[in-house]
């Protein structure tokens, strides 16, 4: 059937592709951004250990203000500016 | 094929109410304009919807546009109707006599046809320049309107197709729009309505489709108001909703309902439309019996449709952008009208900050109603304890306070209590609040999940549910028997979550 009208916009389907994945986390800057759940602390420690002891990743903490928004644009643009992978940690 | 100057032959087809019309019947009073049509031709369906434009102008110069069509009476109405063409139609079967006698080769296939039955114009295929020159013989200065290219082929007419072709193309499996729509992934997991440009043109009437309401969260595709009638043509409304429609997408785009973190959240909640004033009578709106229970094609289409809204242009379709953990109904479609007429205090809109005689459309971040039946009760301080107990258990029984504005459906045979004790309804939201109060020690004594407020308070020290009654959000709705009513339990609380937000229905007075 021709001549419909998409309830999609077809511009953000072809939006931003994932960005290429890092060979290993040896040496590299990993930033655990957390959403500010309850308990997230604990989890992201336990996280930070794993990936500092076992993988020999550089880790930093960030945090966002509620898990109920996006990241404020000054606390994604810093975190993005110090890392080369980011893991935005969620806890439920 | 028949050119100008040739004599058409004559012929006698059925319409589609039935009649038998001749030729004689269409030039009797004046030129006709004869357009040899088919449903699975792009051309065809795109011709029929241009030449309505001529409808008017063509039956005040004493003219007809007629239709011819190549399939069955069902077939043939259907597509009249898709695309909102109504002048005359009439249907021909196989093996198409009369197409074959005018020499049609292609669909759609004009001749203009003048009182004598004299062929003075013949159009093949969409020709722009060539039907504007038809239209400029009937009557000066009118010619086709609308969105078409200047050119477009048609498809071959069915009378060139032999037996065998034809018998196959009847046999081949018919195509299936409803199927179609759910293999591009445009429905909700029902069966939806195709957007059709006609469809879509139609629920727009005079808005601008161009005009954009924003980006829709979290996938924040672009609002624009055809892609906002296109789900509501998807959804099933009636152009007569669109308004409604178009204030629900307003209220759902406000900054302030933050349909970003209601939509991605784990939790349950989803988009609740309540709608006030004159607009629900209007359109037809349910705010009796089974209320908020769908079974009414505005309620039902209006929530529908701005789910999908939500769903389909703001990607925060249930399983992808849309993380709640259990999900429930009311992210299908959940809108219902205040029974402003049962209730004995002011509508939403009112305490809301509209004046009388505005309609107007809230949206709440709500989960599905959980109800409480309260049928022995007569005493008004008892119904609202048992109120104000349900109310306690939104969001979580053991998590105070959830400082979040909480809507309690009141039905009309409690609110009527409530009323003859005098209470208002600002009374009724206050003894609510007062009613879910509870001791730290019992708080603490319940187990389960604990907010960080109990631990620093005494024992005997009381916690509402709410920070203030101003949470406490009264409407009322239902039929006029059943002692039950209902709270919608909020998402979060304290400023993280979401506001109620509410506006003005388009055309109605601020």
């Amino acid at each position: 059937m021709d001549d419909l009208v998409s309830p999609f916009d077809d511009r953000i389907l072809d939006a931003t592709p994932p960005a290429g994945r890092l060979k290993s986390l040896s040496g590299k800057r990993v930033t655990l951004l957390s959403i500010s759940k309850p308990k997230s602390a604990e989890f992201l420690d336990e996280l930070q250990r794993l990936l500092a002891d076992e993988h020999g990743a550089t880790v930093s903490r960030a945090q966002k203000p509620t898990f109920t928004r996006p990241a404020p644009t000054e606390v994604s643009d810093d975190v993005i500016a110090r890392s080369d992978a980011i893991i935005e940690a969620l806890a439920d | 094929m028949l050119r100008d100057g040739d004599h058409v032959p004559e012929f006698e087809l059925e319409a589609l109410d039935g009649r038998r019309i001749a030729l004689s019947d269409l030039t009797g009073g004046g030129a006709a304009l004869l357009v040899f049509v088919e449903r699975d031709c792009p051309t065809s369906r795109m011709t029929l919807e241009r030449l309505e434009s001529l409808r008017t102008p063509f039956d005040a110069a004493g003219a007809s546009v007629v239709a011819i069509h190549q399939d069955d009476a069902g077939v043939a109405r259907r597509t009249m109707e898709d695309c909102g063409a109504r002048y005359v139609a009439v249907c021909e079967p196989a093996p198409y006599e009369t197409a074959a006698a005018f020499g049609v080769r292609t669909v759609p296939t004009a001749f203009l046809v003048d009182r004598d039955g004299t062929v003075t114009e013949v159009v093949e295929g969409w020709s722009k320049q060539d039907y504007d020159t038809i239209a400029a013989r009937i009557a000066s200065g009118i010619e086709v309107t609308g969105d078409a290219p200047l050119i477009k082929p048609g498809c071959a007419s069915k009378n060139t197709l032999d037996a065998a072709s034809l018998a196959a193309a009847a046999s081949a499996p018919a195509f299936d729009e409803i199927e179609d729509m759910f293999e591009r992934g445009w429905t909700d997991g029902l069966p939806v309505v195709p957007p059709t440009r006609p469809r879509v043109r139609r629920m727009l009437g005079d808005h601008d489709g161009n005009r954009s309401l924003g980006p829709v969260p979290p996938g924040m595709g672009e609002l624009s108001l055809e892609r906002l009638a296109a789900c509501a043509v998807l959804a099933g409304c009636r152009p007569e909703y669109f308004d409604v429609v178009v204030t629900g997408a307003e209220a759902m785009l406000d900054p302030a309902f933050n349909l970003h973190g209601m939509t991605n959240t784990t939790h349950t909640t989803g988009t609740v439309f309540i709608v006030n004033g004159p607009v629900r009578e209007h359109i037809g709106m349910n705010s009796g019996i089974n209320a908020m229970g769908g079974w009414n094609r505005p309620n039902a289409t209006i929530g529908r449709a701005l789910r999908l809204v939500s769903g389909l242009t703001g990607q925060g379709r249930p399983g992808t952008l849309d993380r709640s953990a259990l999900g429930q109904p009311g992210k299908i479609s959940f809108c219902f009208a205040e029974n402003e007429e049962a209730s004995p205090w002011e509508p939403l809109s009112r305490t809301r900050g509209f004046d009388d005689g505005v309609s107007t459309v809230t949206v709440f971040s709500g989960d599905a109603p959980f109800s409480v039946s309260d049928h022995y009760s007569r005493d008004p301080e008892q119904v609202v304890k048992t109120i104000a107990l349900a109310g306690a258990a939104s969001f979580s029984p053991s998590v105070y306070p959830i400082a979040a504005q909480t809507v309690f459906v009141i039905s009309p045979e409690h609110a009527a209590t409530f009323a003859q004790a005098g209470w208002s309804k600002s009374e009724l939201a206050q003894r609510i609040f007062d009613g879910s109060k509870r001791s730290v020690r019992d708080l603490l004594a319940t187990g389960g999940e604990q907010g960080p407020f109990t631990a620093a308070m005494k024992p005997d020290e009381e916690l509402a549910k709410w920070s203030s009654p101003d949470e406490v959000v009264v409407v009322v709705s239902g039929g006029p028997a059943g002692r039950f009513s209902a709270v919608l339990p909020p998402w979060v609380g304290f400023g993280l979550g979401s506001s109620m937000v509410t506006k003005a229905v388009t055309g109605s007075p601020a």
